[in-house]
């Protein structure tokens, strides 16, 4: 299941489990932090009454109903956009601290690999370059490199890589259907 | 003593006392470099929300998911950028209405 390079915003590999959970942990952590900076400026709900005085001249009494208006239409939209940014930084966040089991995981299939003479290159197992495995066909070093355990490796190797694959999946459609959302509310707010 | 050169005795002016001195609170005066209140606030809040979340650069690793990530911080910024605009509009209005 290696990925196709040369497309999309950033770097892609072809390593079994593809990602780089830190710098996912740091979008989450910048997405929770623009979140907090943006509910602490958000301006009290009565600000909007306050641009309205009741006993205003007329003129100044539909620019004061223009002004709630706006101002609650804004209000909506950050509320929404707040709502998208929380949930959007949760997902990466999870997948983050996933992807980062996952490579601890894939780290530990390489171990046992190296153990029975085999690297994993690419996704795929390929034996392993000098002297490797033990000239005692009983040893445990002999016995990890049988046929049988290339076939457990391969299968821990299939597992880990179908887990992974399906979880990033789930972040893709989650993330799509967000930024659909989000440009709705955009457009909706530039319509003013 | 000598009066006031204009001709107006001390005793002529009105007492001043720090009761009758209106506190510094009731006197809008802009202050350099003081916070923004309000939607001035919210603008500048989303532009700082802006800068936090073009600084990180996700890797997803592969190419369908890295597209779709990049176009949600893509949006999510064009969004935050919207309502920095509509909270300097509001600001904008307001000041417009304060004038009339």
């Amino acid at each position: 299941m290696g990925a196709p390079a040369g497309l999309g915003g950033g770097p892609v590999t072809r390593d079994a489990v593809p990602g780089d959970p830190g710098s996912l942990a740091r979008l989450a952590s910048a997405l929770q932090t623009a979140s907090r900076v943006l509910r602490a400026a958000a301006p009290p709900e009565q600000s909007a009454e306050q641009a309205a005085p009741p006993l205003a001249p007329a003129a100044t009494r539909s620019a004061a109903k223009d002004l709630r208006r706006r101002a609650t239409l804004l209000d909506e939209t950050l509320a929404r956009l707040l709502d998208e940014i929380d949930h959007v930084s949760a997902l990466v966040h999870d997948h983050a601290v996933a992807l980062a089991e996952a490579r601890g995981a894939l780290h530990a299939i390489r171990e046992a690999g190296q153990r029975a003479g085999l690297n994993l290159s690419e996704g795929r197992w390929r034996p392993a370059y000098g002297i490797t495995g033990s000239v005692d066909r009983n040893s445990p070093a002999a016995r990890e490199g049988t046929g049988a355990d290339r076939e457990e490796l391969r299968q821990r190797l299939d597992g880990l890589t179908r887990i992974t694959h399906r979880r990033r999946e789930a972040l893709t459609a989650s993330v799509t259907e967000s930024t659909a959302r989000l440009a709705a509310q955009a457009a909706l707010l530039r319509r003013g | 003593m000598a009066g006031y050169s204009d001709g107006v005795s001390k005793s002529d002016l009105p007492a001043v006392t720090l009761r009758s001195v209106p506190p510094p609170a009731e006197v809008a005066v802009p202050v350099a470099g003081a916070e923004p209140q309000g939607y001035a606030a919210l603008a500048a809040a989303a532009l700082a929300a802006e800068d936090e979340v073009l600084a990180v650069i996700p890797i997803l690793g592969e190419a369908a998911g890295q597209q779709a990530v990049d176009d949600w911080v893509d949006q999510v910024v064009d969004a935050l950028r919207a309502v920095g605009e509509a909270a300097q509009e509001w600001e904008h209005r307001r000041g417009l209405g304060a004038d009339r």
